[in-house]
């Protein structure tokens, strides 16, 4: 039942965090207008919930629901949608000590980043997403994707070896 | 320190996870490590490509207009009266008992209850809302004392919250939810693909036997016993739905 000043209250502590969510759902779904619907019907599911809120940060709760939101439309959409790459154990190598390239993602920069978080499998894309673009803690990180944190850590570690490999020179594969 | 001790930990150094004994450690490894030195600077490295303005994301302002437009209609919709969906004779059963109501006493600003019916509706329909959404826990738990301390003063009562192992049924997790529009728990249970909702609310009335109806290819068992009515909500077939109440009014 909508309660007087509810929308107030959630245009003020939510809608705040909007850009957030657009770019986890835009990482997520690597698309534009796919993450403009994850993230309206995010917006409407937290609105739905928001009486369940129990204060505090709003932003975590927030991306919380994006994630999920991003995980229904993925199930729903992923026969046409992403071809994961799942365990990609090429790209996961510890001993590979091929640093990543500057110059290389230098000259071709943002495209050739994106394209190596794009395709990282996704409970590394997401891990490295959280911390990188919205800066949670790993407690938070935990929270949001429902893991322990020691299991944040090692998604973190491997998303990052696997970005470091993706970039190296070697295996960026880049037309020059 | 050991190289490999140091790798685990490199990541958590350089996202200032670690405690200061475990930081002082690194450091000291760092010194004397030119190997390790040199992985921490990759991971910089790294995290420098990755602060490039162009990965930016921002909403744009036709999704921030499409969306207050959407909240707007949503905000609208919750503020309408709750029964919607019911035919005219139920709605006609609403009036009647909305005017005993007016004739009863009670305190300013109490909720009005709904007569059985609209409540066992209004469980169903949080129901499928929760399962549209996708949204069926606010907090995942398998343990009942876990769960418990969850809803610690969240509402103006500890619903209970019951083991169903011996069913072979899984606790999932619960959430807050409502009920008639009154607050309400929702324990979330599942059995292979069958889930079971469990709704506990502040009873508005006096002790009731259990009573089942189905609404929507939802079935329902619901009662009340001193304080509290319980609604249990599945496709289940009625027999199991039943005895899952059953079970739970015994615990």
């Amino acid at each position: 039942m909508g309660t007087p000043g509810k929308l107030g209250r959630f245009e003020e502590t939510v809608l705040p965090h909007l850009d957030a969510a657009y770019s986890l759902a835009r990482w997520l779904t690597r698309d534009t207008h796919d993450a403009e619907d994850v993230v309206q019907e995010a917006v409407l599911r937290a609105f739905r919930f928001y009486d369940t809120f129990q204060g505090g940060e709003a932003r975590h709760w927030f991306l919380k629901i994006v994630r999920n939101t991003f995980y229904s439309w993925y199930d729903k959409n992923r026969r046409h949608a992403q071809t994961e790459t799942l365990g990609d154990e090429a790209m996961d190598v510890p001993g590979n000590e091929l640093p990543p390239d500057e110059v290389l993602i230098k000259e071709h920069g943002a495209k050739l980043v994106r394209a190596a978080v794009e395709t990282l499998p996704l409970e590394f894309r997401e891990v490295l997403l959280l911390r990188e673009f919205e800066g949670c803690s790993y407690k938070e990180i935990a929270d949001i994707v429902e893991v322990p944190i020691g299991t944040v850590m090692s998604r973190l570690s491997r998303a990052r070896q696997q970005l470091k490999n993706r970039l190296s020179g070697e295996a960026a594969g880049v037309n020059t | 320190m050991k190289c490999q001790e140091c790798e685990e930990l490199l990541h958590a150094y350089l996202d200032g996870e670690l405690d200061a004994a475990q930081r002082a450690a690194v450091d000291q490894h760092l010194k004397g490590c030119d190997d390790c030195r040199q992985s921490l600077e990759h991971v910089h490295m790294l995290q420098r490509a990755l602060q490039m303005p162009e990965l930016r994301y921002t909403a744009s302002d036709t999704l921030r207009q499409r969306i207050k437009t959407q909240l707007r209609k949503a905000d609208a919709r919750e503020r309408r009266p709750a029964f919607p969906r019911l035919g005219m004779a139920a709605a006609a059963a609403m009036v009647a008992v909305a005017l005993a109501w007016n004739f009863m006493p009670h305190g300013p600003g109490a909720p009005a209850a709904a007569d059985d019916d609209a409540m066992v509706d209004s469980a169903v329909d949080q129901q499928q809302d929760a399962v549209k959404i996708g949204h069926l826990t606010d907090y995942a738990s398998t343990s009942p004392s876990v769960l418990q301390r969850w809803f610690g003063g969240k509402l103006a009562y500890t619903p209970p919250v019951p083991d169903l192992k011996a069913q072979g049924y899984v606790l999932l997790g619960a959430r807050l939810d409502k009920v008639g529009g009154l607050p309400a728990a929702a324990l979330v249970y599942q059995r292979g693909s069958e889930m079971v909702t469990v709704f506990v609310c502040r009873a508005q009335h006096g002790d009731k036997a259990l009573d089942t109806d189905s609404d929507d290819g939802y079935q329902v068992a619901y009662w009340t016993k001193g304080s509290l009515s319980f609604w249990v909500v599945s496709k289940l077939d009625l027999a199991q739905v039943k005895q899952i109440g059953s079970a739970l009014q015994a615990s």
